[in-house]
């Protein structure tokens, strides 16, 4: 019977221990795009983990390197996501990281504490690469063609089933185009869906091509975004409109188009009631509709076909400089919160305050030792005088209202530029963000925005800072073990899309236009200006919730600020305020936005500016960080 | 609760009685006061940051300039003014009182540097309110200052040490005296920075800053000081030592009182 007690025992410890230590955890990842990656874009990493033990409650991450050896700026970035499977299951996570070079391979990992239970190395020197990736949301593989359909750009064609589509818009930034045909849009999710509008707002091409099966066009999502209204189908023999477009002959075999009327946007080939390509502006991006079925005969082998694409995707071949610039750390010097600390941004005394204080002490001092002199019996209480002023002067010396911003660990700033794509509902955020240790430590910084994408980061000042961080992407963004030595700054650069804050309709009419603008913030809407024809219209703050609509009548206003610089006619006519430091944060801006072009050249059309008092990029900071933030709206609505 | 039986005991020695005394008559401090406050506030206003910038490039300034002149001037007064009688008339050396004061030599010489140690504190703490604002737009935290603080009090209290034993030693030839003044203090303060680092109050006190730590750390069997602790250490074995010796140097002038 005895035997059973150390048995029993035996038992009891097991049941105790950690159930992650029967965690058999398979995990598979997938490099890309169907494994196509762009390089300098943020791709999609997919990683699928499945779980035969106990249940889990882990970390996934995927670790990726940017940054250059030679100028001395490498630096990791692990994007963690906290993972819960039961037993049994199986799970696949999306992350979207940026790759600039296939030299440092990716880690992918899932850990519990600190034990790591799977691993996987993604080795980049054996994925496919492209200039341009084409992603078809097709039934078929007709796309093939414009993989050689661009000799200069080497262009690769992905083709994805729709549960397969980013959730986030960061996941499309490696995609230049997406063609949808014979695939319905409801299928979406809403995440999906939101992402797939996110990213062409922000610049992406969506091509909806005609196919047998028309009512694909009219569904609800679709029909939203096309710049036609498709009414249904018809059969033609031949093309002549393309083959004179293109100065190519197409053969007069019966084709099958759909047919449709424009009701936004412009014609590139056909009439306003029959359209063949046309296509509208969504935010920065375009909606292109295709009549015809580009993989039905006689069109594949139609040589036109290839100049028909370049109208289709008018994918501009010269490179974004700026971007590009950027992300080599030639532009560093004039990044925004680079040029915030060239202006006075801390608030200690002037020389002018200490002067009067260091003359205080010393003043009273001497009177004291005077008295002192001529009063040799009551010496005792002169020296108590002494004693007193040390403690009153060390007091008043330590006392915070002296200095605001050094008292802290770190200071936090974040300068956003949010411009509002005309139409799209959505807005897109700019953030500048800049963390200075003044004592250095480990930093933790929260982000507003699950989806944000870190463009570019870099570190000025007198120490250095850790070669790698962690973006935690689980539940909202939050940057951590940001190392940072006494006196280091860094800085972000990034990019998020959300939904419009501030909606802006304006509408023209014979002597000036109509503007209407309702904030849906909860901050208020300050020193809203329309700037047009060179002219500024000041509307003054809109509450939270309220919706303001006024007529401008620019022949009644005067032009004498037309040549002057736009950054500093919007600078004067900025909110008041006694805060100082806020307004070298709007200057530097409204400088970033506007750069050296006058206001006339920039009001061609109407421009609306406001100011939200308060950070849109950053999240609550710890307390031990004083945090300061400030963002200017900027509108272009359409007329 | 520790502390106050050796406090009662020193606010009854007579010597400390009469030191205390001297000290509050002596106009002399007084113009040293304000003299040394006169360059502490000029260097101060020298070194302050312009107003508002934040310049990157290099760390701030102005605490370490600050303390470092505080600390160079306080070392010289230190041990000079210890190395300076403060009893008595001035034909009456220290060797007469310690023949002639009806006290032990140990009570004599606890009272003597107890009354010296308050000019310290006099000196010291007239430097604090210039040093706090010098941390405050410095970024400097309380630790850091605190740390700084010490240092100063530390270093200027064992340097106080060295110049009464000094005195004991060399009372009667000043020449002597002058010369053993100025190369202890040459050798503490500028010396020692080349030769030994770990033992250079200016060193250590940019350590206990914000500044790239310029001091290594000590290794010992189990522990590892960091630079400016070791300062610290080598300042308080400084001052003991010091104390060892003029408390032996006081034995043998009261025996050859006896003797006479």
């Amino acid at each position: 019977m005895y035997w059973l007690i150390p048995w029993c025992a035996l038992a009891l410890a097991l049941a105790w221990l950690p159930s992650q230590a029967y965690a058999q955890v398979t995990l598979e990842a997938r490099l890309g795009l169907q494994g196509t990656l762009r390089l300098g874009k943020w791709n999609l990493i997919t990683v699928q983990v499945h779980n035969a033990g106990g249940p889990l409650h882990g970390t996934l991450g995927v670790r990726t390197w940017l940054g250059s050896e030679s100028r001395g700026d490498v630096h990791s970035t692990l994007f963690t996501r906290p993972l819960a499977l039961p037993p049994g299951a199986r799970k696949r996570l999306t992350f979207a990281v940026p790759i600039t070079s296939i030299a440092d391979p990716v880690d992918v990992s899932l850990w519990v504490g600190d034990q790591v239970l799977a691993q996987q190395r993604l080795d980049l020197r054996e994925a496919l690469h492209a200039e341009q990736i084409i992603l078809g949301l097709t039934r078929d593989v007709s796309l093939d063609f414009l993989a050689t359909a661009f000799p200069k750009t080497h262009t690769r064609i992905v083709y994805l089933p729709p549960a397969d589509l980013p959730v986030h818009w960061s996941g499309y930034d490696s995609v230049s185009a997406v063609v949808v045909k014979g695939i319905s849009l409801q299928a979406l999710s809403d995440t999906q869906y939101t992402a797939l509008q996110a990213w062409l707002a922000n610049g992406g091409i969506l091509i909806a091509a005609g196919d047998a099966q028309y009512t694909l066009l009219q569904e609800p999502r679709l029909r939203a975004l096309l710049p036609v209204h498709v009414l249904g189908v018809q059969a033609q023999e031949g093309l002549p409109a393309l083959a004179e477009r293109y100065a190519t002959p197409l053969p007069d075999s019966p084709m099958v188009l759909a047919r449709a009327r424009l009701t936004r946007g412009r014609v590139l080939i056909g009439t306003d009631e029959m359209p063949l390509l046309a296509h509208r502006p969504f935010g920065k991006g375009r909606v292109v509709f295709l009549a015809v079925d580009y993989a039905m005969p006689p069109l594949p082998g139609w040589s036109g076909q290839a100049a028909l694409w370049k109208d289709i995707l008018q994918i501009p071949e010269h490179v974004d400089f700026v971007r590009e610039f950027a992300e080599l750390g030639m532009l560093d010097e004039s990044h925004p919160i680079m040029k915030l600390f060239g202006r006075p941004v801390l608030t200690f005394p002037s020389h002018l305050t200490l002067s009067a204080i260091l003359l205080t002490y010393l003043s009273l001092l001497t009177l004291l030792f005077w008295r002192m002199s001529r009063r040799p019996q009551q010496c005792w209480r002169y020296w108590g005088g002494v004693a007193v002023l040390i403690i009153v002067c060390t007091a008043y010396a330590l006392s915070p209202f002296l200095e605001h911003g050094l008292n802290q660990d770190a200071l936090l700033f974040d300068v956003t530029t949010m411009e509002l794509p005309a139409d799209t509902g959505y807005a897109h955020v700019q953030g500048h963000v800049g963390l200075f240790a003044i004592r250095g430590g480990q930093f933790e910084i929260p982000l507003q925005q699950a989806d944000t994408v870190l463009r570019h980061t870099f570190t000025r000042g007198a120490g250095k800072a850790g070669k790698e961080f962690e973006a935690s992407v689980g539940e909202g963004f939050r940057l951590r073990r940001l190392g940072l030595e006494a006196w280091t700054l860094r800085v972000f650069s990034t990019e998020s899309m959300i939904a419009a804050p501030v909606q802006v309709v304006a509408e023209g009419h014979t002597t000036g236009l109509t503007v209407q603008v309702e904030n849906r913030s909860s901050v208020p809407l300050q020193g809203t200006l329309v700037a047009y024809q060179g002219r500024v219209f000041a509307l003054g703050a809109i509450a939270p919730g309220e919706k303001f609509r006024d007529e401008l009548y620019p022949v009644l206003q005067s032009t004498d600020s037309a040549q002057e610089m736009a950054w500093r006619v919007m600078l004067k006519r900025r909110p008041g305020t006694m805060d100082t430091r806020l307004a070298y944060l709007q200057e530097v801006l409204l400088q970033q936005y506007f750069g050296d072009k006058r206001l006339a050249d920039t009001s061609d059309t109407p421009v609306l500016t406001g100011w939200l008092l308060a950070p849109t990029t950053l999240g609550t900071p710890p307390a031990a960080t004083a945090m300061q933030g400030v963002t200017l709206v900027v509108s272009r609505p359409l007329l | 609760m520790i502390i106050w039986p050796p406090l009662r005991r020193a606010w009854h020695n007579p010597i400390f009685h009469g030191g205390l005394e001297a000290f509050a008559q002596q106009p002399t401090q007084r113009s040293y006061s304000v003299n040394y406050v006169a360059t502490l506030a000029t260097v101060l206003l020298i070194t302050w940051p312009k107003e508002g910038f934040v310049n990157l490039r290099d760390l701030p300034f102005t605490y370490n300039a600050v303390g470092g002149v505080t600390m160079i001037i306080l070392a010289y007064l230190s041990i000079s003014q210890g190395a300076t009688r403060i009893l008595g008339a001035r034909y009456l050396s220290l060797a007469d009182w310690l023949r002639l004061a009806p006290v032990s030599v140990g009570a004599f010489l606890r009272g003597y540097l107890a009354a010296n140690c308050l000019e310290l504190l006099l000196f010291w703490g007239l430097a604090v309110p210039l040093l706090v604002l010098a941390a405050h737009v410095s970024g400097e935290p309380l630790v850091h200052l605190s740390a700084g603080l010490l240092l100063l009090l530390v270093c200027a209290g064992s340097y106080r040490i060295v110049g009464v034993t000094l005195l004991i030693c060399f009372e009667r030839d000043e020449f002597l005296l002058y010369i053993c003044v100025c190369l202890l203090y040459m050798c503490f303060i500028l010396g020692s920075g080349f030769v030994f680092p770990l033992c250079n109050p200016v060193l250590a006190f940019a350590d206990t800053s914000l500044w790239p730590h310029r001091l290594s750390s000590l290794t010992l069997p189990g522990i590892i000081l960091p630079g400016w602790v070791a300062t610290v250490v080598f300042h308080m074995l400084l001052g003991g030592g010091s104390f060892i010796i003029a408390l032996l140097r006081g034995y043998w002038v009261q025996r050859t009182r006896t003797q006479l």
